[in-house]
């Protein structure tokens, strides 16, 4: 099954390529051809970069509750027909609301004509009649049962918000959400956060190459708003302290290890290394990129080593087994800055991790910059 | 390079610490089959632990493919429901992960049939068979001269690149995007992506292609 552009390239293997989805005849046939074609060269390594930065990107937490309010609608589940339908019903709900403009307004049509065509004129209005009111709940539904109760129990009125919602829905971008403190958004989004504030350590970053920046980019660029994840309510992996914006601020520029939610991004110079939720970890130098999928085990205890680094300690050398020398133009740490703790047991995880997945990073994007 | 499929159970269950192995695997997995069997049974509190463990991953790949933090958060308790409702029809043949992708991925898709809702707000979406994401658009500026083609994609500012993707992305085709989400979750198998979502292989792989295709094309050109 393979694909060539009318101009003889092929296009359509290379995404096949990259996932290690071509069968051994396809996959050879593309190498040789892309052995001889700088085009398409090129081009899965644009594919490439940009999958990385999808898999890099922020995802924001789950939120608070949410867990709780699954819990609470699961019922028994013989007889637990009406709360389980409760999330359905919510957005039942919402696609309701959507048609209320339509049912409104043909209710205001058949209200006009049936006024129209009143039988005895008369200017005392009389009064309803019970298929009258009992049609009124038509107009004037109650509110649904709470999916997300908070912010729904707390405007009544859901006629009139149902127009207003409908097109808010249809063309209010996520962005106009309110958006929480830095200090509480993800990894990612807190180191970029701490750029926005004060752009004069963006010197301290100098070591920052090109790829930590684009992962930074990519991370930023999450579109829905951040909100503090609930401990409580996370898997044991996530359970970790917020980290304060006091914390944040004394980060090294060395080494920095983010501690909400996911991605976890840790510096270790000339590397920078995304782990995603997804038990992928994206490992960056300059221009350089990869991303490669790791065991479980393996995210938790490179996650575990992050979060124990003390601010402003360094995690480790994921790239070299020997501590490396300054990069040029950094910042070299400060000299307050406490000692990372048992630095040596970090450094033989990190490179027994680095050298697991070396061949697979290497067949994948070629050799690990140095 | 074919993915390395795990065994099922070691991940999902997320009570694997630092001594994964073949024995670790072992116990793991009859650990959640255990709990699947309770929960399959009435016991909520299994269910809730099951739930404790796959939340998180459900979100994502919800997430993924609404990326709309409300949205997402009514499908992943539909998906959390109706995986409660469909457990005793659950028969094993794949991993609970699986099993719950395959609802996950369903559901929001389904969301976004059933809602209207228009997922890229104020933006233009990517339509399948338009001009993006064609074989032609990966070699458009390919030179003649077969010299390497200077990709803009590679002189964008970094913050320009992190929004041109978010937006690109949430502007391709959702049944686009449900299968990149499948596929950075877990890195699976096309063939398991097909199953999730009831394609077959090969439209799977011209898919991701032409998903992959698109995004490159839509980034650079910065529409």
């Amino acid at each position: 099954m393979s694909e060539m552009d009318e101009r003889g390239h092929p296009v359509d293997d290379l995404s096949a390529l990259l996932d290690g989805e071509l069968e051994t005849g396809e996959r050879d046939r593309v190498e040789s051809h892309l052995a001889g074609c700088s085009g398409c060269r090129a081009l899965l390594e644009d594919v490439r970069r940009l999958d990385a930065a999808v898999g890099a990107e922020a995802i924001p937490p789950v939120p608070p509750g949410l867990e709780r309010r699954i819990r609470a609608g699961l019922g028994a589940r013989t007889g637990g027909a009406p709360e389980a339908e409760r999330s359905g019903r919510a957005t039942v709900w919402r696609s309701w609301r959507a048609s209320m403009p339509l049912a409104a307004a043909a209710s205001l049509i058949v209200a006009a004509a049936i006024w129209l065509l009143r039988p005895v004129p008369s200017e005392v209005p009389r009064p309803e009649t019970p298929q009258e009111q009992a049609s009124r709940p038509e107009m004037s539904p109650p509110e649904p049962p709470v999916a997300r109760g908070d912010e729904r129990k707390k405007d009544a009125g859901a006629s009139a918000r149902a127009q207003s919602d409908a097109i808010s829905r249809e063309s209010a971008p996520p962005a106009t959400r309110p958006v929480p403190p830095a200090a509480e958004a993800a990894p990612g989004q807190n180191v970029a956060s701490v750029d926005k504030q004060e752009p004069a350590r963006k010197s301290a970053r100098a070591l920052e190459s090109e790829a930590p920046r684009r992962l930074e980019a990519a991370a930023d660029a999450a579109p829905a708003p951040v909100a503090p994840s609930d401990t409580r309510d996370r898997p044991a992996m996530a359970q970790v302290e917020p980290l304060s914006q006091s914390a944040t601020d004394s980060i090294s520029p060395r080494a920095a290890a983010g501690r909400v939610g996911w991605p976890v991004r840790i510096e270790a110079p000339p590397y920078d290394v995304l782990l995603t939720a997804e038990d992928a970890m994206v490992v960056s130098a300059g221009s350089w990129i990869c991303r490669v999928a790791i065991d479980a085990a393996d995210g938790r205890r490179l996650a575990a080593l992050a979060r124990s680094a003390p601010p402003g300690g360094t995690v480790a050398q994921l790239g070299a087994a020997q501590p490396s020398a300054p990069q040029p133009g950094a910042t070299p740490p400060r000299a307050a800055q406490p000692p990372p703790p048992r630095p040596s047991a970090a450094d033989a995880a990190l490179s027994a991790i680095r050298e697991r997945y070396r061949a697979q990073i290497e067949a994948r994007c070629g050799p690990l910059p140095r | 390079m074919s993915p390395t499929p795990k065994p099922p159970g070691v991940r999902s269950l997320g009570l694997v610490h630092e001594t994964a192995g073949a024995a670790a695997a072992e116990h793991e997995s009859v650990t959640e089959s255990e709990l699947v069997g309770r929960a399959r049974s009435g016991d909520q509190e299994a269910f809730g632990r099951l739930m404790e463990t796959h939340l998180e991953r459900v979100w994502v790949l919800v997430w993924r493919v609404l990326r709309h933090r409300e949205d997402t958060e009514d499908v992943v308790q539909e998906v959390f429901l109706t995986a409660w409702r469909s457990l005793p029809g659950f028969r094993g043949e794949a991993s609970l992960a699986t099993w719950l992708g395959k609802i996950a991925v369903t559901r929001a898709l389904n969301h976004l049939d059933r809602g209207g809702v228009k997922v890229s707000r104020n933006a233009v979406p990517i339509e399948p068979g338009s001009g993006d994401g064609q074989r032609t658009a990966g070699l458009a500026r390919e030179p003649e001269d077969g010299r390497p083609a200077a990709s803009p994609l590679r002189v964008l500012e970094a913050r320009d690149l992190g929004r041109r993707l978010a937006d690109c992305l949430g502007r391709l085709p959702p049944a686009w995007r449900a299968a990149l989400a499948l596929r950075h979750q877990d890195q699976r198998a096309y063939e398991e992506i097909a199953r999730a979502l009831g394609l077959a292989l090969g439209t799977v792989r011209s898919r991701l292609s032409r998903a992959r295709l698109a995004l490159r094309e839509c980034v650079e050109s910065g529409t």
